[in-house]
């Protein structure tokens, strides 16, 4: 999640008290911390504590406080604030979805913790999938389900089945491989039946495996255009394809290549080039095509290290110690 | 800055309300009474009177005396409840070219808003009089259940009356806010609301000067109204028992059946037996037919019992919604004239298991809310917090004609939500986001609000496109939608301008002519 940085000042003569401003600019800035921090209460509080912290900050953010008064740039402000504000009161009010988002949160931590310890290494770890579901979108469905539990019984089950129905004829797709319409069906009864657990799991399955077909798809119809001399078209599905296989760097340096002779977008040849490096950076070849696009784009500091790096990794490639000498 | 005034518009009466140095007042109109019935008329010589004279002659016209036309603003002429209502109203009731409604009286037909507007009208003259200067603003209230465009209806009513209107408030909200203000307890309040043409029931959590609405539910076509035809259908029926004569197509016996029934209720609440005499109702060849029927306490509440408990149903129902038990209630506030009746003060006494608040004037408390929230809203006073919640579900059609909820009924508003969906056809380029309002799980049963088409997405599977949706409410009830494509970031969105009945340019057509009649008036 990005961190959307408020650059608003406090502004004495609007009908808003410059304290609330500083509180709305600071909660503004800091929309991903966690729920319990963005109600100013500590992650073990209890329902009363929480109830309370709400109420007291509805009381300096709710819209209504500022009716048709003058409060500028800040208005939007107010609404964004106050509708963060419900979220995180929704979710750590109700037990069940408080559970789900702590864990998530906590989970995030780590991660970001792990993230740090990280950069300092020189190898990437490469990360395929991302995953499809945040903690907090988790939790809201399985809000949504709470809050249909109360009231809509007949309904929801009618929606299980109907989510049973599509996920049945998912894993029959599944097993005569088409993997496409498999996750097709699978999302549809996840959408229906958003907390099953199974759903979820197989879900993941079937879009790995619709992914692969999907990039496999991608790769014959830009084959087909790239005969045709259609460059822009067969680019643009072998880039697609990328999004699917994001870990395939041998398709990433040939889309780079495409962006670079065909098309000239170096912008997008050198970001595909080098994420081919990343993913696997003892690749002479990769660093050579990279080092040729820096050059072309007359950004010599970068071609030389490339290039520098191509040589040592494959001391007889001949391409890029000419190129080097070119520079 | 001018003063807010509240308005109850009420099915069967209104009331208005201003608060006067932090302090609420009731005012009563010209007659010295603080509700004043929600009744337009014309006379024979072209006249037209609202409120208590428009009552008084109602009886020697009632073809051309319109009650209750709350119960039909709002609402689609082909609607069960405005057919039921055809049936029993002896006021013409017509189609309008909107497949709205409209009503004739005396050879002219109006709008459902122009009628409100006629009561809101007269009680803005009412606190102007009271007041000694120009009203402009006001908080007015509707049922809880009413939808979008019930409550776009009631803002061009208002409009068409010459009032900015701030809000449309709840009326069991406002309530709450009445019965909360200046109170400083931490407490969870029920508030049942049974009016004259509707039932509402609601149920509010109070602390340190925030009112928070936790749920909602109710029926906008049950009331008073069907307590009084409960007891002039057993009238009729006594009639024709002893006479022989069936009354029902004499429009001015019916009128006359009819107030002698609200009468005979209301006689009932405070006592055992409730006489009803009316002389010459009908005549045959053997001369005049007088009508005298004695009605106790226990004869109305076997007629209107089943509705008693209809009510508590939607009460049982709401309280699941808020998730708490009868229990955990600490107040029970009755609302609305018809709450005097003591068979539905026992039935709610009983279903909570306590004794319902007696501090609140069940015909006053709605306005007197009203009149709170509109000094709140306009006042540096930040004392007092409603957070209010959307009563009905919001949501979109999806595949095979099901309806995807994104924003349950009871959320507090101001509030954004979103949800992923998908295609389901291959290689379809386009979804059409039609934005729905109700609880039904089929897409064809709730009102449709707005739709729209977001094109351009890119060839593919079906399912395998992502389209977010996202609904946000705004603190003023607006709803606006939007579509985003993930893969390509098109985006389409709409503001949803609840559709009432009338277009701008036809208020403002309404508004002059309105004009010119009261320079005529003056004349």
């Amino acid at each position: 999640m990005k961190t959307s940085v408020v650059d608003l000042e406090v502004d004495p003569a609007l009908d808003l008290d410059p304290k609330i401003q500083q509180e709305l600019i600071e909660f503004a800035n800091g929309l991903d911390r966690p729920y319990h921090e963005l109600l100013g209460v500590a992650s073990e509080a209890d329902s009363r504590a929480i109830k309370k912290a709400y109420f007291q900050k509805a009381k300096r953010f709710h819209p209504d406080r500022y009716f048709r008064k003058n409060v500028g740039e800040f208005l939007p402000m107010l609404d964004t604030c106050f509708k963060k504000l419900l979220e995180a009161y929704e979710l750590l009010s109700d037990p069940a979805t408080r559970e789900e988002v702590q864990r998530g949160e906590k989970a995030r931590a780590a991660k970001a913790a792990r993230g740090r310890a990280g950069e300092a290494s020189t190898t990437p770890s490469p990360e395929p999938t991302k995953p499809r579901i945040s903690g907090t979108e988790a939790a809201r469905r399985l809000r949504r389900r709470m809050s249909g539990l109360q009231g809509h019984h007949k309904a929801k089950q009618e929606r299980r089945q109907k989510a049973k129905t599509f996920f049945e004829s998912g894993m029959a797709a599944f097993r005569s491989d088409r993997w496409l319409e498999a996750a097709g069906s699978v999302r549809l009864a996840m959408a229906f039946d958003p907390a099953n657990e199974v759903y979820r799991e197989e879900f993941a399955k079937v879009q790995c495996k619709a992914h692969e077909e999907r990039a496999k798809q991608l790769t014959r119809s830009a084959e087909a255009a790239l005969d045709l001399r259609n460059y822009q078209d067969g680019f643009e599905a072998l880039e697609e394809a990328c999004h699917y296989r994001p870990f395939d760097a041998d398709l990433a340096i040939r889309a780079a290549k495409i962006a670079w002779q065909a098309i000239g977008d170096l912008r997008k040849a050198k970001d595909l080039a080098s994420s081919a490096c990343e993913l696997e950076p003892e690749r002479a070849e990769y660093h050579r095509i990279l080092g040729q696009i820096y050059k072309a784009a007359d950004l010599t500091a970068n071609a030389k290290r490339e290039l520098e790096a191509a040589i040592r990794l494959d001391p007889k490639d001949k391409e890029a110690k000419a190129e080097l000498r070119a520079l | 800055m001018g003063h807010v005034i509240g308005i109850d518009l009420g099915t069967t009466n209104s009331c208005v309300s201003v608060l006067e140095n932090g302090q609420p007042s009731v005012i009563p109109n010209a007659g010295g009474y603080k509700t004043t019935p929600s009744m337009f008329a014309i006379t024979q010589d072209g006249k037209r009177l609202v409120g208590h004279l428009a009552k008084r002659q109602a009886i020697t016209n009632a073809q051309s005396t319109v009650y209750a036309s709350k119960r039909l603003i709002g609402r689609r002429f082909d609607s069960d409840e405005v057919q039921r209502a055809i049936d029993v109203s002896p006021f013409a009731i017509v189609e309008g070219p909107n497949e709205d409604v409209r009503i004739e009286v005396s050879g002219k037909t109006f709008t459902c808003p122009e009628l409100s507007a006629f009561i809101l009208r007269e009680m803005k003259r009412v606190a102007e009089e009271y007041l000694g200067e120009p009203v402009q603003e006001a908080v007015v209230t509707v049922p809880a259940h009413f939808n979008d465009a019930q409550r776009q209806c009631t803002k061009d009513a208002g409009k068409i009356a010459g009032l900015d209107v701030l809000r449309i408030l709840n009326e069991p909200t406002a309530a709450a806010l009445a019965y909360g203000f200046s109170r400083n307890e931490e407490e969870k309040v029920a508030i049942y609301d049974l009016g004259g043409g509707t039932f509402d029931i609601s149920i509010l959590e109070m602390s340190d000067g925030v009112v928070e609405v936790i749920a909602t539910s109710g029926n906008t076509f049950l009331g008073g109204e069907d307590f009084d035809r409960r007891i002039v259908d057993h009238l009729l029926e006594k009639f024709q028992e002893q006479e022989g004569i069936d009354l029902r197509g004499d429009a001015m016996a019916l009128q006359r059946l009819k107030d002698a029934a609200e009468k005979a209720k209301c006689d009932l609440s405070a006592r055992e037996v409730a006489e009803i005499n009316l002389p010459f109702i009908a005549s045959d060849d053997s001369g005049p037919r007088h009508l005298s029927v004695e009605i106790d306490r226990e004869t109305l509440e076997g007629l209107v019992h089943d509705i008693v408990e209809g009510t508590l149903k939607t009460v049982e129902e709401c309280m699941q919604d808020a998730g708490i038990s009868a229990d955990q209630i600490d107040q029970v506030i009755l609302v609305g004239g018809q709450t005097r009746t003591p068979l539905v003060q026992n039935r709610v006494a009983e279903h909570f298991g306590k004794r319902p608040h007696k501090g609140v004037n069940p015909d006053e408390v709605v306005a007197i809310g009203a009149a709170i929230q509109g000094e709140t809203l306009v006042s540096d006073d930040d004392n007092l917090l409603l957070l209010d919640v959307t009563p009905l579900s919001l949501g979109i059609a999806t595949f095979g004609g099901h309806f995807a909820r994104l924003i349950e009924r009871n959320t507090t508003v101001p509030v954004c939500k979103s949800h992923i969906f998908t295609t389901t056809r291959d290689n379809q380029s386009a979804v059409k986001i039609r934005v729905l309002q109700g609880e039904s799980e089929t897409a064809a049963e709730n009102d449709l609000l707005g739709e729209f088409v977001l094109g351009g997405i890119r060839p593919a599977r079906r399912g395998e496109p992502e389209v977010d949706v996202s609904f946000d409410i705004d603190a003023n009830g607006i709803v606006s939608v939007s579509a985003r494509d993930t893969m390509t970031g098109k985006e389409q969105s709409i503001t949803v301008n609840a559709t009432g009945t009338l277009s701008d340019d036809e208020i403002q057509q309404i508004i002059e002519e309105q004009e010119l009649y009261e320079v005529q008036l003056k004349e």
